[in-house]
């Protein structure tokens, strides 16, 4: 379902559905003691090695694209907070919700809860997206 | 001996970079991401095809790397982004980067950059911050 102007507060956003796949983890940089390699997160007190940040901002991205369309390259914001890592084969999925409704130049800003699911229900990635709809 | 984000104070900047959106950069970003958006290679709202809108989202690794920054043990914590208007492939962006603010908590330095795109005609696309810790080594590490 795509945005429309008449979107009311705590409808949901089209749900993207991914496994997560560590495509950091393969490279060479063990000399930096990269964060997405197992054994260098593990020293540093982590699990696993990380799935790259920018991986979780892209399929946040998809969902949002898909849901505010070109208004959102043009009118959007996003923030989020990483809280913990996502990890090679994490079954996750993208949620959104709106939140809030705020009128600005001639459409309405639909200001939108967003964030990274896992199985287990924890949220590693969590913040607010928004973009303008219904502009004349 | 290289530079680490400690060294870095609130309104430093490092050097302004000039690069051009290629389709190799846009292929390789959109691979990476999973993103298969038809508009990142045919026509898009806007004509020609455009970047993924997170294209920028590595700045602070690249201005670190280019210049001779220590990598390790940098983790993302946090972002915020704008969008002004669409990177067209072929084109030529501006990007600026500031240190917007600087803590330490726990033996661990956070650092928040800035970077704004902008377009040939100095019209801004992109502004965003990034926030990024260094996690202390191990033997360093203290709580």
């Amino acid at each position: 379902m795509s945005a429309t102007v008449d979107a009311t507060v705590g409808s949901a956003l089209p749900e993207l559905r991914v496994r997560a796949t560590n495509v950091q983890a393969r490279a060479d940089r063990a000399s930096e003691e990269n964060i997405h390699d197992d054994s260098t997160a593990q020293r540093l007190g982590f699990q696993r090695g990380f799935v790259a940040f920018g991986q979780s901002l892209g399929w946040m991205s998809r969902m949002l694209l898909d849901y505010f369309g070109p208004s959102y390259y043009e009118t959007g914001r996003f923030e989020c907070r990483f809280a913990a890592p996502v990890f090679d084969d994490d079954d996750i999925a993208v949620r959104g919700e709106v939140r809030e409704r705020v009128e600005e130049q001639g459409g309405v800003r639909l200001v939108c809860d967003v964030w990274i699911e896992k199985v287990d229900g924890t949220r590693p990635v969590a913040g607010t997206a928004s973009a303008i709809v219904g502009q004349p | 001996m290289a530079r680490t984000v400690a060294d870095l104070r609130v309104g430093d900047t490092l050097p302004t970079v000039l690069r051009e959106v290629s389709a190799d950069w846009v292929a390789r970003d959109a691979a990476f991401k999973d993103d298969p958006n038809p508009w990142y290679t045919g026509p898009s709202p806007w004509g020609g095809p455009v970047a993924p809108i997170t294209l920028t989202n590595a700045d602070f690794n690249e201005f670190l790397r280019r210049n001779d920054f220590e990598m390790a043990r940098l983790i993302p914590v946090g972002v915020a982004h704008e969008y002004f208007g669409p990177l067209p492939v072929g084109s030529t962006i501006e990007t600026t980067c500031t240190v917007v603010e600087r803590s330490e908590r726990r033996g661990r330095e956070f650092v928040t950059f800035e970077f704004v795109t902008r377009d040939e005609a100095g019209e801004v696309l992109v502004r965003h911050r990034d926030t990024i810790v260094r996690m202390p080594a191990p033997q360093e590490a203290t709580e």
